[in-house]
C-alpha cells in the first residue's frame, strides 16, 4: 500500500499544518466571538474550492485525517481544540469534502466544565477530531 | 412583561446544570443550579413574579432571596441575549 504520505512531506506538511493552527489560535484570540462565528460558519474559504477527482480527493481526505489525528495527539502550546477542528475544517473545504463542526460542553474528571469543538464527517458519522466522551459532555450545536 | 428563552441559543443538560451557547457572539455560559431552574422553568414564557413564587413552591427558600437571586440571574441573562422580553403585540 502506498504510504499517504512519504517522510519528508509528512515532516513538511505536518508543520505546515502547525503553523495553520497556530494562525487560528490567533485569529480566535484576535477576533471577537460574532465575527469567528461568522466565519466558521459562512466558510468564505469555499470559493477558493479545488476540484479533484474523487480518487484524488480521497487520498487528500485521507491525508488530511492523518493530519488532524497527529496533530491532536501532540499539540500543545498555542492550539485548541478549536482552533484544530477550524483548521481541519478549512482544508476539507478547499478540497471539497464535506464536514461538520461540532461545539458542546466536555467535563472534565475533577468537575470543571470547559467548551470543546470537534469535527466530524457528515456522512460516515467518523470523527477527525476527538469527540466528548460519553457521559462527560453535552453537545450545543453543529454546523 | 414575559421573559421567555431566546429561541436562538443552544443549551444542553449536564450533570444536573444547564450548559448555555450563543451562537450569535460565540459565548458559552455554565449555569449554577439556581440559573438551571429558572432555564428549566421558562420552558414557556413566564411573568417575572411568577417565576419566582413558583421557585418558592418549589424550594425551601426565603422570599428576599428568592426574590434578589432571580432578578439577579434574569438581569444577567438579559444582557447576554440568553433571555428576551416577550413584547406585547
Amino acid at each position: 500500500m502506498t504510504p499517504l504520505l512519504r517522510w519528508p512531506s509528512r515532516l513538511v506538511s505536518y508543520g505546515l499544518f502547525c503553523l495553520l493552527d497556530h494562525g487560528f489560535w490567533l485569529l480566535i484570540q484576535l477576533l471577537p466571538g460574532p465575527t469567528l462565528m461568522g466565519y466558521a460558519q459562512q466558510r468564505p474559504w469555499q470559493r477558493l474550492q479545488w476540484r479533484l477527482a474523487p480518487a484524488r480527493q480521497q487520498l487528500w481526505r485521507c491525508r488530511i485525517a492523518w493530519l488532524l489525528r497527529t496533530r491532536c495527539r501532540r499539540a500543545g502550546w498555542c492550539s485548541t481544540c478549536l482552533s484544530r477542528s477550524l483548521s481541519g475544517r478549512l482544508l476539507l473545504d478547499l478540497i471539497g469534502v464535506a464536514n461538520e463542526l461540532h461545539l458542546g460542553m466536555s467535563k472534565f474528571r475533577d468537575g470543571r466544565k470547559v467548551p470543546h469543538a470537534w469535527l466530524r464527517d457528515p456522512q460516515s458519522g467518523r470523527l477527525y477530531t476527538p469527540g466528548l466522551s460519553p457521559g462527560a459532555g453535552a453537545p450545543l450545536t453543529q454546523f | 412583561m414575559p421573559l421567555s428563552r431566546n429561541p436562538e441559543i443552544c443549551a444542553a443538560e449536564l450533570d444536573g446544570e444547564v450548559c448555555l451557547f450563543n451562537p450569535e457572539n460565540a459565548e458559552y455560559l455554565n449555569l449554577n443550579s439556581t440559573g438551571s431552574s429558572i432555564w428549566n422553568l421558562l420552558d414557556a414564557p413566564a411573568e417575572l413574579d411568577e417565576l419566582i413564587s413558583t421557585l418558592q413552591e418549589r424550594y425551601a427558600v426565603d422570599a428576599d432571596t428568592c426574590r434578589s437571586e432571580t432578578e439577579a440571574f434574569v438581569a444577567e441573562a438579559l444582557k447576554r441575549g440568553m433571555l428576551m422580553e416577550i413584547q406585547p403585540a
